[in-house]
């Protein structure tokens, strides 16, 4: 198996934050969820991937090549879409065609405005005359139109509209017909990367909670829902994370290690999340 | 580095208009008072502000963030603003030269090699300034590189005015040794340029986004 992300042991400090020895792999062909409250450091490790923090300790490679030493090869071969645009807002898609044709070993002008031109996205005008969800449209053509192996997103649907985050979903989707093709999507919308994801990694505070397939989440882990006194009955091993709720408590268990006798509800991404943060080890 | 002076004039662009009205105007007061020199001091300033409003653009839409996802080495980015001011700088002596001339031939205010003198020490100005500006702003950012370059030139002025009170001056040298002087002192404002380069490098290496 190939990685196009490898994170070994990535420490950063700050005065009132750090990340502590995050660590996490991205295979090839695959979409990883990147979750976690604001502030738990999703970004900072976004940042110590692109190069734009430098790291403290600790060892990132993309497509196995190191980061920092191969950081112009690494990045003819990544997109990068942030939570905004960051282009002078006076600047038009069609100019923007013209400084990435010059940037870019790869880059693919008759994809870029059949992309906008799928996208609805207006050429001439100006970035600061569209609508938030044109901007991000126009963000992810820029990140694609280089045909690039590795998309990183840092919350790319934040606060855009059902429909657009739809389509934008069906561009990632798209992409990763490609099977050499891998995308790392930080978001708080879980919902978007229950469609779409293949692991999904959690980070709180600095620190990664698990980093595990989608699927196993989902289908292998279950919510059991009593009284305190009937919790007792479920085996201690399959207990994941306990919270407290209305009507008694919640407990998030494995589901391989619970009798059928019990009933479990399937958990959403958000669920797992609200348990990992929110509730407490048995 | 052609992209990036590409997206530079593109900022630029929008600008254009206002630029080409204010030399006009700069040119038509030229005449009416007969002094090419103001022209030229006037325009050349303006090329400054232009460099500061890049990197106001710049600043404003987080462009140093996204730009360093791309695949350009730092001092590419930073050697791009240089040869954009160097570029303004030069395009700017073309574009008023000739005018400074022919105001200075209808006036007759200066003999040509006093001319010619005038214009290389107010472009070796020019040039020093940017040496200053550009790594201040790299290392503080535009909020507080105003502030710096506030406190730098507030600071030079009364130091300056201070030791000069406090030493016996001598003499100054004969005219044609500052006129001579005059004559290289662009190849010292390009040195100052080069060192300012490398020094923004670093500070711009240094940099976390």
């Amino acid at each position: 198996m190939t990685f196009a992300i490898e994170v070994f042991n990535l420490r950063k400090n700050f005065n009132q934050f750090h990340l502590n020895d995050v660590s996490f792999t991205l295979p090839t062909g695959t979409i990883m969820g990147f979750v976690g409250e604001n502030g738990a450091g999703k970004t900072t490790t976004i940042k110590c991937i692109l190069n734009l923090l430098k790291k403290d300790s600790g060892t990132i490679q993309l497509f196995g090549l190191d980061a920092k030493d191969d950081n112009l090869t690494i990045k003819e071969r990544i997109g990068v879409v942030f939570d905004d645009i960051h282009f002078p807002d006076m600047l038009s898609a069609q100019q923007i065609n013209k400084f990435l044709q010059e940037t870019y070993q790869n880059w693919d002008r008759q994809y870029y405005f059949d992309l906008l031109t799928q996208l609805k996205v207006p050429i001439h005008k100006p970035i600061k005359e569209l609508s938030r969800g044109m901007k991000m449209k126009l963000s992810i053509t820029i990140a694609l139109a280089h045909h690039p192996q590795l998309l990183i997103l840092d919350e790319p649907t934040s606060g855009l509209d059902p429909i657009v985050r739809d389509e934008i979903l069906d561009l990632f989707l798209q992409f990763m017909q490609d099977e050499n093709n891998s995308i790392l999507f930080s978001s708080h919308i879980t919902s978007d990367l229950e469609k779409i994801a293949d692991y999904i990694t959690f980070i709180h505070e600095g620190e990664i909670l698990f980093s595990e397939n989608k699927d196993v989440l989902l289908y292998e882990l279950g919510i059991w829902k009593g009284s305190k006194e009937q919790a007792l009955d479920l085996p201690s091993d399959a207990k994941i994370r306990t919270r407290a709720s209305a009507f008694g408590v919640e407990i998030l268990v494995k589901r391989n290690e619970v009798s059928s006798a019990f009933q479990l509800d399937q958990p959403t991404i958000e669920d797992i999340m609200l348990f990992f943060v929110k509730g407490v080890l048995i | 580095m052609k992209a990036l002076l590409l997206k530079d004039f593109f900022s630029m662009k929008s600008q254009i208009k206002w630029v080409f009205f204010i030399v006009i105007c700069v040119i038509g007061m030229t005449f009416f008072i007969r002094d090419g020199m103001i022209l030229l001091a006037i325009t050349l300033m303006f090329g400054t502000i232009q460099v500061t409003s890049i990197f106001a653009f710049d600043e404003m839409s987080g462009w140093d963030k996204y730009a360093n996802t791309l695949p350009f080495r730092k001092s590419e980015i930073i050697k791009s603003k240089y040869i954009l001011s160097l570029l303004l700088t030069v395009g700017i002596l073309l574009l008023v030269c000739p005018f400074v001339v022919f105001s200075n031939y209808v006036s007759e205010t200066f003999k040509l090699n006093e001319l010619i003198s005038i214009i290389c020490l107010v472009v070796s100005l020019s040039i020093v300034l940017l040496s200053f500006i550009i790594p201040t702003f790299i290392k503080f950012g535009m909020q507080k590189a105003r502030i710096v370059l506030f406190i730098v030139v507030f600071s030079f002025s009364y130091g300056m005015k201070f030791v000069l009170d406090l030493i016996t001056v001598p003499s100054l040298p004969p005219i044609e040794t500052i006129q001579r002087m005059s004559y290289v002192s662009p190849i010292f404002a390009l040195i100052l340029l080069v060192l300012s380069y490398i020094i923004s490098v670093k500070f711009y290496e240094a940099k976390e986004f």
